[in-house]
């Protein structure tokens, strides 16, 4: 044996555990969480004011929408529509742009997002109040009953590569994926509806069934979840394999990790390694997809909705539009960004959670 | 090194015939062992040694049953002998028996060391997980705590500043102690570490071979020295084993193999270390590269790059022969036909 081992060592490239502390004023400059709120706040702005602009370039405005409309349905001169028109809308397209947008802007700074001009005397906020829950309800609840069972099948996969439900998953899934979830939503009326008969798409259509009122029953929950069904199979049908095929990828590649081995080497319980060593970090690239899929489905819910006359944002979207309702599209595409916005947030302070390799306290994450 | 043997100590691990094949394509497979025996005493140390892909690491993944899923035991046995003197055969565990075995019996330092640790977990947190795995659960937090932070200062880290820290927050000779650290946790009667200290530096190598020889004493355990660096192997072990091609090639004591090694592979093995220090760990001075797994020559697999060949190498592959009758760890056998015309001139190895 050795007797001569050198006993005074100091490790190159060791450092103290403990970071100093900083100044206070150079902490918050290099928050990570202060610089995700500030860039969040101007994506929100920029998306707003985009928001404006883009609808005022749609071909024609509300006053012009309802003069055409009276003129077709009731066969009313252009005069006496036009004065209806005046008397009916408190809006006056005249009024130059950059007037509009301060008005837009000053109100949404104190939380004002104007008032309708289709449904004159209701805000659009309280519009949005009333839409919002049901798409929030439908697509989170989806969403979260899709990404458990894609999580949970993706690993299943991983783990049992070239088994039966590697193969069926990867079929099926990859085959809803490719339809879009509007064109879905038609082929269940379709072929669910109209030829099998085995949906009954009269009863099913609209949020909740007449004379039921919002309470907390059981009567009232499982009629809105009778309700929500249809949209929410229809997102979960597009959208379960997409995540049980990012899962199985992500699965495979910790797999084939040293420290995985090294834990089946420690011997380690299976559930353990499955959970803290291979599922943890299986999931860590996958939580800022989730949330950006999170944003999107809320845009994809508008031709869903539409079909099965669900009345959440993406059918007050899609009504609004028609009647080129401004304000109420304003807000219900700010509401839209809000989601995807906070939902990134959300993502990245998971993250930073999950992973100590991004450092909360130092701004490390770009 | 060794301890002094008047009869024939039972082996810690034996292993017999032992086949690997890696699954190449649908149908094709390598043979990355091929009947690999050979024998580890108590306390002793075992170097293996050979070219890049002659096995290996294959050999130690094999010993412990860690083979990744593209390779299998196709055949032989491992038997591991504990502390009460029951034979186990490793081959034949469930996977139920095995987690149980390892790590509290045989834990492996791997080759790469640098991504053994789970990054989302300290050091500390992963240490515990084995330790209460392995006690089903239950063990106070406090003696967990004491048996991390003794199993730390064993290797000489701080226990208080690296329980706490994530491995990216720790060097690389750091992460490669506490490797070793979680490795002696359960006091294993063995050790197999993969080239430990091949991603290190010269001086964080120099820390962690003397670590060993320190530990050795300390902790009592048989070890099995995975290298390329035949200096680093005569200095730490007690008996080496010579790889080529997947088979064991020669075998004996670490003298007998560094002053008369009886096939020429290891002796042109050993004059292919640098003298001085270990500025070039690789062998690149043997000419002629290792052959293919897959198309190997009929008769002895070193014959296309060995002066001494003749037809009759080139025939049938030749067997291990034993070569002198001692006692069981002190036998010296050479898989070649012509050993007794090996004649090793020897250079000076030294290592500082
Ligand atoms: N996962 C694998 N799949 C297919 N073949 C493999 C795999 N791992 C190793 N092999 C093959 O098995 C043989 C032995 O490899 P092994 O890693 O055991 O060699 P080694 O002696 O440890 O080499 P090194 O010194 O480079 O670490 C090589 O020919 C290699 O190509
Ligand atoms: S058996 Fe022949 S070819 Fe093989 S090592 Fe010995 S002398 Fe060389
Ligand atoms: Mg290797």
């Amino acid at each position: 044996m050795t007797a001569d081992v050198s006993t005074s060592e100091a490790p190159p490239g060791s450092r103290p555990h403990a970071r100093p502390r900083a100044p206070l004023g150079h902490r918050i400059y290099h928050s990570f969480i202060l610089r995700r709120l500030l860039r969040s706040l101007f994506v929100v702005w920029v998306v707003a004011s985009g928001v404006f602009l883009m609808v005022r370039l749609l071909p024609g405005n509300p006053v012009d929408v309802y003069i055409n409309q009276q003129i077709a349905l009731y066969g009313k001169s252009y005069e006496q529509a036009a004065a209806e028109a005046s008397n009916f809308f408190r809006f006056d397209p005249a009024t130059p742009i950059w007037r509009q947008y301060i008005d837009y802007l000053v109100g949404l700074v104190q939380g004002d997002m104007g008032t309708s001009i289709a449904t004159p005397g209701v805000t659009v906020t309280e519009k949005i109040a009333q839409h919002l829950p049901w798409t929030l309800y439908s697509v989170g609840l989806a969403l979260l009953i899709s990404i458990t069972i894609g999580l949970i099948l993706g690993m299943i996969m991983a783990y049992r590569r070239g088994g039966v439900i590697d193969h069926a998953v990867s079929i099926i899934g990859s085959g809803f994926h490719a339809i879009p979830n509007y064109l879905l939503a038609i082929l269940i009326v379709v072929v669910g509806a109209v030829q099998l008969e085995i949906i009954d798409y009269t009863r099913m259509r609209g949020n909740m069934s007449p004379g039921v009122e919002p309470e907390f029953s059981l009567r009232f929950l499982s009629d809105i979840g009778y309700h929500a069904t249809l949209p929410m199979i229809t997102y979960i049908l597009t959208t379960v394999g997409t995540w049980a095929l990012i899962m199985k990828a992500s699965t495979t590649q910790v797999l084939g990790e040293d420290y995985v081995t090294v834990a089946k080497a420690r011997g380690l319980k299976e559930s353990r390694i499955q959970t803290n060593y291979v599922g943890r970090n299986a999931l860590l690239p996958l939580i800022a997809q989730i949330a950006t899929q999170a944003g999107f489905i809320v845009g994809g819910a508008i031709f869903v909705e539409q079909t099965f006359s669900y009345e959440g944002v993406g059918l007050l979207l899609f009504e609004s539009i028609n009647t080129r309702d401004y304000p109420t599209i304003q807000g219900v595409l700010l509401v839209v960004t809000v989601t995807v916005v906070l939902a990134n947030l959300a993502a990245d302070l998971i993250n930073a959670a999950l992973d100590p390799r991004i450092r909360l306290g130092e701004g490390g994450a770009a | 090194m060794s301890p002094e043997t008047t009869t024939d100590p039972a082996p810690v691990l034996s292993a017999r015939d032992l086949e690997v094949a890696y699954r190449t394509g649908k149908d094709t497979r390598v043979r990355a062992l091929r009947g690999v025996s050979f024998d580890l005493y108590p306390d002793s140390s075992l170097a293996l040694v050979g070219e890049s892909g002659s096995g290996k690491t294959t050999l130690g993944l094999a010993l412990l049953r860690l083979l990744p899923t593209l390779g299998e035991i196709t055949g032989g046995s491992v038997a591991f002998t504990g502390e009460d003197g029951a034979t186990k055969d490793v081959t034949a565990m469930t996977a139920q028996q095995l987690r149980r075995w390892r790590w509290s019996e045989a834990a492996m330092v791997f080759q790469g060391a640098q991504n053994a640790f789970n990054p989302v977990l300290t050091v500390g947190q992963q240490m515990a997980d084995t330790l209460l795995d392995h006690a089903h659960g239950r063990m106070p937090r406090r003696e967990v705590l004491e048996r991390s932070a003794e199993a730390l200062r064993s290797v000489r880290l701080e226990p208080r500043r690296v329980l706490g820290s994530y491995p990216h927050e720790l060097s690389g000779g750091m992460k490669q102690r506490a490797l070793i650290a979680t490795g002696l946790l359960l006091r294993p009667r063995l050790l197999v570490l993969d080239e430990p200290t091949t991603a290190l530096d010269i001086l964080t190598q120099r820390t962690v071979i003397d670590l060993l020889a320190e530990l050795r004493v300390e902790y009592r355990f048989a070890m099995i020295f995975i290298s390329h660096d035949l200096a680093l192997a005569a200095e730490l072990a007690d008996r080496v084993v010579t790889m080529y091609a997947g088979k064991v090639i020669e075998t004996g004591t670490t003298k007998d193999i560094f002053t008369a090694p009886k096939h020429p592979y290891t002796s042109k093995l050993i004059n292919a270390v640098p003298p001085v220090t270990g500025d070039l760990p690789e062998l690149a001075s043997i000419p002629g590269a290792p052959p293919s797994l897959a198309t190997l020559p009929p008769g002895c697999a070193f014959a296309p790059r060995c002066e001494l060949a003749t037809d009759e190498c080139r025939e049938a592959e030749p067997e291990l022969i034993t070569l002198t009758q001692r006692p069981a760890d002190m036998t010296h056998a050479a898989a070649c036909i012509h050993h007794d015309q090996v004649h090793h001139e020897r250079k000076v190895i030294a290592r500082a």
